[in-house]
């Protein structure tokens, strides 16, 4: 998914970078929230969104599908119904980051 | 932030150069022999100004690497916005300096993309 799976060393290498990348994801979300607060500028509103949506949600959505699947919560077989919600999920963050990146080139 | 009385501002902005260094630093860090050469008066004019828009915290020093490996100091223009009112008996001014936080720089270069 987002080669999150624990089972191996490179496996654990894997989810460390996921987690690595989220983090560092969401912060710069979370200063995108700050933009938008003391400048009140629309374009970071959807900078924030979609950071959040790209890092956050996506990074959510695959460490709990993998831990439904891992403890049988969940049915194998709906491993690509995670899969599809993540791909999904960037792809709005990423619509979101673009839509920001035209009302600020726009101004 | 520096407090700054409202005469040292005027009598700062009533300064043809002075507005030209603020003008010129607030687009690009320019060291005093840039600033000299745009302005065209000499280097110990541009120092004077230098240092006394440092002393009302409107220009802020910065260190620029250069080609033979040494640093020199350029300068670079924090006014943003003066505003002075006179409404209803009342005068009111402020002044708005530029940011160095995170949040604002990130707002400012997204939209230079």
């Amino acid at each position: 998914m987002l080669g999150i799976t624990f089972g191996s060393p490179t496996g654990f290498l894997a989810g460390i970078a996921a987690t690595g990348s989220a983090v560092i994801g969401l912060y710069i979300g979370y200063q995108a929230y700050r933009g938008l607060r003391r400048n009140s500028d629309r374009s970071m509103r959807w900078l924030s969104i979609g950071m959040i949506l790209l890092f956050g949600l996506t990074y959510l959505l695959a460490v709990a599908g993998q831990g439904l699947i891992a403890f049988r919560v969940v049915p194998i077989r709906l491993q690509n119904v995670f899969r599809l919600l993540v791909r999904v999920t960037q792809l709005a963050g990423l619509s979101c980051i673009a839509y920001s990146l035209r009302i600020a080139t726009k101004r | 932030m520096a407090e700054v009385e409202l005469a040292t501002v005027v009598s700062l902005l009533d300064d043809e150069h002075v507005r030209s260094i603020l003008v010129a630093t607030s687009e690009t860090p320019l060291s005093a022999n840039e600033l000299s050469e745009r302005c065209g008066i000499s280097t110990s004019s541009i120092y004077r100004r230098i240092d006394r828009l440092s002393e009302a915290d409107l220009v802020e020093e910065q260190t620029r690497p250069r080609s033979d490996g040494h640093h020199e100091t350029v300068y670079v223009s924090r006014l943003d916005q003066f505003e002075l009112t006179i409404r209803d008996g009342e005068l009111t001014w402020s002044i708005d300096r530029r940011s160095d936080d995170v949040a604002d720089q990130l707002t400012q270069m997204w939209g230079r993309f």
